[in-house]
């Protein structure tokens, strides 16, 4: 990340030069940062990737005075400035100043949680050590209250010896107070440096143990990993900085690091493995400390009404059965709430490409814009509804504390194949569509668990399978019922169908956790944060920067490749009097000219080109080129196979006229082209293949790099194939011996 | 398996003896002893304050399991609960 200079992203250049003073906003998770950082800068946020890593940027506009802004970034929840993750990397580094294109940061916002005092002062010790100008945030004073928690706040300033600001993020109370802080804290340098004095004491030998590990490895170096993260390279052992410090001088460091951290061990008279929890303890003493002279509390453990919600929550059968209900409701709303909505884009975006292309001649330019250019982006926004509502639930279930716990009731089962219940969500969203389902596992803190999730989700039987199922199984599924009518087969194979991609994702994803760096692995705890009541303001921007990131990031990804699948669709052209033979010399109706260019065009030329690939699978070039056009949006095989079988594109799954085409459809020897286990095969390519653009997409936005939506691409691809082949080979085997 | 360096036996006035954490039912209510600080499970834990002295309490066993640590409420395995050592004070046991 230190190295990283070419590669800005949009919005990490609107920090517009160092006129503008950055002010970072940190705290432990579940603190109300979010809300308070939400209160302060409104709508004046932009929402973005730090360049080259997956850890989300969020910055705002913070209006101090008329003449006074400054750039308040929202750091990721952290608990220790030991970076654990990428995301508690992304924070450290932006407090070092280490990453460019960043405002330098001028000042520290920390917020701490009133009813944890402990483990929040623990790390307001590690952010003082930096020496920045530091202001404490103290929030949440009404929970602390309530369990019988009380701080005496100037006390508590004093002896910290920056200043301390009571707010109430959820009442938007001490904004003000914050604001007129922060600004003096700007307008008059020198202020609000924590003193050194104040902090906790460490032994000499830490200081001496850094300089010396300073010295071996050259000034130059030390430098580029600043003195915080060598201190944190002696002390965290395989930890992250250690990690930078030995790709950065790979010669000397390694064994530099080693003496250092033996010798400092020594001089303390303690084992190495001990180095982190004398630092820990040491801090830790300093909270107690400051929580002996400040804070009033009960001696005994308290229970809450959070507890005691809990106990019905997270309760073995109740609370699972709550959870299933939860969820249902969720995946009703995907579906059934939605859908209007996509039809109403879908119907937007048709009669604006009518009208616009009523006042265009015909021609390749007319073509581009209302096939390419207007039809590419309503096949974008057809996405916004689904992401809007699945947002606005996880939004509110994450704002309100139930979140945690629906990872928790999940954790167990899917554990065993190396996710984490942190997954669920996403997974479970990604049976409406994979594309909000991806952009849900940002909430996962393991990389690798992470990354599994991201990479098996586009398994998960999206909506947009659906047409083609309900196509395949109306028209070649016998409709046969058992148990007196009770059991259909046409339901049985479509809940086969959702099935086979839930049942091929757990081994997938047990494979890939094997293959997957494991060094980085975070290790699984899981706050629970009380319950409270859902931040509306919070639960709007969210849904609001979901539905923006997609558009602009996704979206013009997925245009463009819109308008490349056109392209090659549309050229070369044929002219209409090679196309003569077919009709008798007679006027061409207009859906077999259109047949025959699909046929002619580079598309209708590749998918010639892969006939004996296909063939195996029991499929003729034309289910061949519907394949290949699909590759945008599983849904587009639909209308292809209608142009294709020369009935014109307006054909949907319901479509009489295509289920008689299809079934009316032959090999050139006269055999029908599509029987029972044709038609299962194609079901099967299409539950496991990656044919999604907005889901590579959006993969690539969410990873930052090509390469997971190649692997994507790749591994469901052949998985796709392999059993739709196996499916036709055994399915005909089976036909011919009498069995089907 | 370290004693965060604390030399001294593990003799207690008046309460329970040293366990795994993952021995305790539903309530259970006692101090930390120790967490092994060989993994960043433990390290990441006593940053949480999981530290000698701690009260701790099982809110619910089983897999994973809920723990409060002070004023937090953790999820964790319960393999990983197997790398805490508790102590029952006494007459607290409530489950």
């Amino acid at each position: 990340m230190t190295t990283e200079t070419s590669d800005i992203t949009p919005a990490s250049d609107a920090g517009i030069g160092s006129r503008i003073p950055g002010v970072a906003f940190l705290g432990n998770p579940n603190t109300g940062k979010t809300t308070l950082f939400n209160a302060l800068t409104g709508m004046r946020q932009r929402v973005g990737n730090y360049p080259g890593v997956t850890v989300e940027r969020k910055a705002g506009r913070l209006k101090l005075s008329e003449t006074l802004e400054a750039e308040l970034l929202d750091l990721p929840g952290l608990y220790s400035l030991a970076a654990a993750s990428p995301d508690e990397l992304i924070a450290v580094d932006v407090l070092l100043g280490r990453i460019d294109g960043e405002p330098s940061v001028k000042a520290a916002v920390c917020v701490v949680d009133a009813s944890n005092l402990q483990r929040n002062l623990f790390l307001l010790s590690q952010v003082m050590e930096l020496g920045l100008p530091t202001v404490v945030a103290l929030n949440m004073s009404d929970v602390a209250a309530s369990r019988g928690i009380s701080i005496d706040v100037d006390h508590l300033q004093k002896l910290l010896g920056v200043p301390v600001v009571l707010t109430r993020a959820n009442k938007g109370e001490g904004l003000e107070d914050l604001r007129t802080t922060i600004r003096n804290v700007l307008d008059r340098p020198g202020t609000a440096e924590p003193d050194p004095a104040r902090l906790p004491t460490f032994p000499a030998e830490f200081a001496a143990a850094v300089d010396s590990l300073v010295y071996e490895i050259g000034g130059g170096d030390a430098a580029r990993v600043s003195r915080t993260g060598v201190g944190r390279a002696i002390l965290d052992r395989d930890g992250l900085f250690e990690k930078r410090l030995l790709e950065m001088n790979r010669s000397g460091a390694s064994g530099a690091l080693q003496s250092v951290r033996s010798s400092l061990a020594q001089s303390l008279e303690i084992a190495e493995s001990d180095l982190a929890g004398v630092e820990i303890r040491i801090r830790h003493g300093w909270a107690r400390g400051l929580i002996q002279a400040c804070v009033q509390r009960p001696d005994t453990l308290v229970q809450t009404a959070s507890d005691r919600i809990d106990r019905w929550l997270t309760h073995p059968l109740f609370g699972f059965a709550l959870f299933m209900g939860v969820m249902g409701l969720v995946f009703q709303a995907l579906y059934a709430w939605a859908d209007p909505l996509i039809g109403s884009i879908e119907a937007l975006f048709s009669l604006t490409g009518n009208v616009v292309g009523a006042y265009m001649s015909p021609g390749p330019l007319q073509s581009l814009v209302v096939d390419g250019v207007i039809g590419g982006a309503g096949s974008v926004l057809v996405f916004v509804p689904q992401i809007a509502i699945l947002f606005l639930f996880l939004a509110l279930l994450e704002d309100c504390g139930y979140m945690a716990r629906s990872a928790f009731l999940m954790d167990r089962i899917l554990a065993k194949c190396g996710l984490s219940g942190k997954s669920f969500i996403p997974l479970m969203s990604s049976f409406a569509c994979a594309v909000p389902g991806i952009m849900a596992t940002r909430s996962i803190d393991d990389r690798r668990t992470r990354m599994v999730t991201i990479l098996i989700a586009p398994l998960m039987s999206c909506s947009a399978r659906l047409p083609v199922y309900v196509i395949m199984i109306s028209a070649f599924i016998p409709q046969q019922s058992y148990l007196g009518g009770l059991v259909g087969l046409q339901g049985l194979v479509l809940l086969a169908m959702y099935c086979v991609g839930a049942a091929t994702a757990l081994p997938v994803a047990w494979v890939l956790n094997r293959l997957l760096d494991r060094r980085e692995a975070a290790p699984f705890i899981l706050e629970l944060p009380s319950y409270k009541i859902p931040d509306i303001r919070t639960v709007l921007l969210r849904v609001y920067q979901s539905c923006a990131s997609f558009i602009t990031r996704a979206g013009s990804i997925i245009l463009a490749a819109a308008i490349v699948l056109w392209a090659l669709a549309y050229y070369p052209r044929i002219e209409p009097a090679a196309m003569g033979t077919t009709a008798g010399g007679a006027a061409t109706p207009s859906h077999i000219v259109a047949s025959q260019q699909l046929a002619g065009s580079y598309i209708g030329q590749a998918g010639h080109f892969i006939e004996p690939a296909v063939r195996p699978l029991g499929w003729d070039w034309r289910i061949g080129v519907a394949a290949i056009a699909s590759f945008p949006a599983r849904e587009v095989v639909i209308s292809t196979l209608g142009t294709l079988f020369s009935l014109g594109d307006g054909v949907d799954e319901s479509s009489e006229e295509l289920r008689a085409a299809l079934s009316k459809a032959t090999w050139p020897d006269g055999r029908p082209l599509f029987t029972a286990v044709t038609a299962l095969s194609l079901m099967v390519f299409f539950a496991l293949c990656a044919q999604c653009l907005a889901t590579l997409a959006v993969i690539k936005r969410e990873t930052g790099s090509w390469l997971w939506p190649a692997v994507t691409f790749g591994y469901m691809t052949t998985l796709a194939y392999v059993c739709a082949l196996l499916v036709y080979q055994i399915g005909t085997r089976l036909a011919g011996g009498g069995f089907l | 398996m370290t004693t965060n360096g604390s030399s001294e036996p593990l003799e207690f006035v008046n309460g329970g003896s040293e366990e795994a954490l993952s021995s305790w039912q539903n309530g259970d209510e006692g101090v930390v002893v120790s967490v092994e600080e060989d993994s960043r499970f433990g390290i990441r834990l006593q940053e949480l304050g999981a530290l000698p002295d701690a009260r701790i309490r099982m809110l619910l066993s089983g897999s994973p399991i809920v723990i409060q640590i002070e004023d937090g409420r953790f999820c964790i395995r319960s393999e990983d609960a197997d790398k805490i050592r508790v102590r029952r004070l006494p007459g607290v046991r409530t489950g």
